[in-house]
């Protein structure tokens, strides 16, 4: 009897191991959907943000080409000014 | 004093003409007695001074004859016993050690014939020694004056060269101040050349009066654009344009057009263009104040004339006449007043059209940025959301990892009891872990732990690059939107209001002081960012035991919310609604935005964090659900 129910118990038991590595398998599987499917959402997104960025970035250099611009009116203005009083000066 | 005797004037009574001729006689005797004094102690003095110099004549002589000053003497008159290498004749070969020694020993120099005695007198006056140094002395001199004579005319030339400059003769031209710094540097490297050759300084400084001849080169602060125009300037207004750009470039790190903008009304300006008029303004109020004063005297004269009119004294057309002659004074410094007005006001009118000109250009730089900063502001807040929506990906990814987590809990638990009954079973240790079965659910936990800690790894890496690019962005964009600010504050710079009743520089003023009222609120939001950021979590043993499905947690969240709704938010149509429309959760669209499923298994945090971050991206504010929350946490 001892033997029969040792047996019996042995088999409940691989029986029990097997289903755990299914479960264990399963879960293994879950997390390389959670994965794969966070690289897509996230690669989607982060491709958006680098598009975004690349514009702000061109704007950005278009605001510096017109400081430049400014600059130069300014110079011509101050070059006037410096040349009139200047004049005023040697009056 | 002492010696004089006094009259006894109790005794003697004297009248006044006695006590007159008494006094000068008295000053006489005081004069004589004070000068026979002073000779006196002159004598005495001089007398002692010639006693002393007689003994120590005396003593001199007494010390000369004795036996010692006598030895020294003779040391002192000994020949030269310098060892003059020049008398030293080549020693013979195959001389002895003897000999030798004596060759080498100092000896006395051969006695000289008498014509060689007067030469050398002279020469004791002068040594030779001496002579040399005093004549490499001169010639080093002369050589140094040579040497430095290139550098001086250098120097000549550049204090010279704006002189010559026909147009810009100005009354500073000595005093050119405009740092030549190109000049500067060349000068530098030719002093130390100097010290060495006189020669290739020449070179350097036929080379640096060919760069003179050329002025563009002087302006290495001008842009390219303009150095045409630098060229054709004159010497004295290049001058003020330089000593303005000055400050420019003695700050580090400035903007450059934000820095023009700013010396274009700075001290510097105001001592140019203000400085005269604010004297001529002084002048004026000066001439004000007197005409003030003879308004005054006039009115007094005016009333004299009247009262003496009144009383029918004569003399009052003479007042009248007065009266005639300060109304002239009058009328004279008002005419002088008027042409002081006009020119200030012709100062006035340069200063308004400067000024105005700089607007105009800040004006065009400041609309510029307008137009330019509002799609990058948009856009700006476009990142923001898709970074909040990746936000809600990185935390529905680590919703879904916990409760991966929890079950692998619950499969370590059940092996555990396997491994209990196998032990029960008379299994060792050992036995169990040779098992094929518990090997392949070892290697499959053991797999799951690995795949959980690479994906939190990636989901940190990923949250944090991206964090990143967006601050980044944020941090390049910043500088543009202070700028917008700098040229509003230069335009509101204004000049100095001279109180003339012609100007109406106030209104104008106020008329374009609109430009302040751009709000820039991103600067909140990152901080906003900034506090959410989540740190990723490594340890694989935080696992939380209570968890409940999603689907009735959201159940749970929406019951709360219409439990707790109030009247809060105005539609676009001006209706008042009711917070639940914005608060109650569509599984459906929360599944969409995040993978979420109904039966995924999370803890009550987990599922205030998704919630939270999904408000987030459809940008309701906290304070709209703080209390639900709070509420909601309560709840069993």
């Amino acid at each position: 009897m001892k033997d029969e129910d040792k047996i019996k118990n042995e088999d409940e038991l691989i029986t029990d191991i097997e289903s755990l590595i299914n479960e264990a398998k399963g879960i293994n599987d879950e997390i390389k959907n959670i994965s794969d499917d966070f690289k897509q959402d996230v690669d989607k997104k982060e491709s958006e943000i680098d598009q975004t960025i690349k514009e702000i970035d061109q704007d950005l250099e278009e605001l510096d080409e017109a400081d430049k611009e400014a600059e130069i009116d300014f110079e011509k203005l101050m070059i006037d000014e410096s040349e009139s009083i200047a004049a005023e000066e040697n009056e | 004093m002492k010696n004089i005797k006094t009259p006894d004037l109790q005794t003697e009574p004297i009248n006044e003409s006695d006590a007159k001729v008494d006094s000068t006689e008295l000053k006489k005797v005081l004069k004589k007695s004070s000068s026979n004094r002073f000779i006196k102690e002159a004598k005495n003095k001089s007398e002692k001074k010639i006693a002393d110099i007689d003994r120590l004549k005396k003593e001199i002589e007494e010390i000369k004859d004795s036996p010692k000053i006598e030895n020294k003497k003779e040391e002192i008159e000994t020949p030269y016993l310098w060892p003059r290498f020049d008398l030293v004749t080549p020693l013979k070969e195959g001389s002895d050690r003897k000999q030798k020694r004596n060759h080498f020993k100092i000896r006395k120099e051969p006695e000289k014939t008498n014509q060689q005695v007067e030469l050398n007198e002279e020469k004791e006056e002068k040594p030779t020694s001496q002579k040399t140094i005093r004549l490499s002395e001169k010639i080093w001199k002369k050589k140094e004056k040579e040497a430095n004579k290139p550098i001086k005319n250098l120097i000549k030339k550049i204090f010279n060269y704006d002189k010559k400059n026909e147009r810009g003769k100005t009354k500073t031209n000595t005093e050119y101040l405009w740092p030549r710094f190109d000049l500067v540097t060349s000068l530098k490297e030719e002093n130390n050349i100097t010290m060495e050759t006189a020669n290739n300084t020449n070179n350097q400084i036929e080379n640096n009066t060919q760069q003179l001849q050329e002025p563009e080169r002087v302006a290495p602060f001008i842009e390219n654009a303009n150095r045409s125009l630098w060229s054709r300037m004159t010497s004295g207004a290049k001058e003020i344009m330089s000593n303005a750009y000055e400050g420019i470039y003695m700050t580090p790190g400035l903007n450059k057009v934000v820095g023009k903008m700013e010396i274009a009304y700075n001290q510097f300006w105001i001592d140019k263009k203000e400085g005269k008029a604010v004297r001529l303004k002084n002048k004026m109020d000066s001439f004000g104040a007197r005409n003030n004063a003879l308004e005054e005297v006039k009115s007094e004269v005016s009333k004299a004339a009247t009262m003496l009119e009144e009383l029918g004294l004569p003399g009052s057309a003479s007042n009248l006449r007065e009266e005639r002659k300060i109304e002239n004074k009058i009328s004279k410094n008002e005419s002088k007043m008027d042409k002081l007005q006009g020119r200030i006001e012709n100062r006035e009118n340069r200063i308004n059209i400067f000024v105005n000109k700089r607007d105009a250009i800040a004006d065009r730089l400041i609309t510029h940025y307008e137009k330019k900063l509002s799609p990058i502001e948009g856009k700006l807040s476009v990142l923001e959301d898709r970074k909040n929506e990746i936000e809600l990906f990185c935390i529905s990814s680590e919703v879904k990892i916990d409760e991966q987590k929890a079950k692998i809990k619950r499969i370590e638990e059940t092996r555990a009891k396997i491994e209990a009954s196998y032990i029960k079973a008379g299994y060792s240790d050992r036995q169990i872990k040779k098992d094929a079965a518990m090997k392949e659910l070892n290697n499959q936990i053991s797999s799951i732990y690995t795949g959980i800690q690479l994906e939190q790894a990636k989901i940190a890496e990923r949250r944090n690059r991206i964090n990143e690019k967006v601050a980044k962005v944020n941090k390049k964009a910043e500088p543009y939107r202070n700028k917008k600010n700098e040229f509003i504050r230069i335009k509101n710079n204004r000049p100095v209001d001279f109180g003339l009743k012609e100007r109406k520089y106030a209104d104008e003023w106020k008329g374009t002081a609109e430009v302040h009222g751009h709000p820039r609120e991103p600067g909140n939001q990152i901080y906003e960012r900034q506090s959410n950021y989540i740190e990723p979590e490594n340890s694989l043993e935080n696992i939380y035991p209570d968890m409940e499905r999603f689907d009735i947690l959201t159940e749970r969240w929406n019951v709360l919310v219409v439990e707790n709704s109030e009247y809060v938010k105005e539609d676009a149509n001006g209706i008042m609604r009711q917070d639940s429309e914005f608060l109650l959760i569509n599984p459906d669209e929360i599944e969409g935005a995040t993978r979420i499923r109904d039966d995924n298994q999370m803890t009550k945090e987990n599922f205030l964090k998704i919630v939270e971050q999904f408000y987030k991206v459809k940008k309701i504010k906290k304070e709209m659900y703080q209390k639900i929350i709070n509420k909601f946490i309560e709840t069993k």
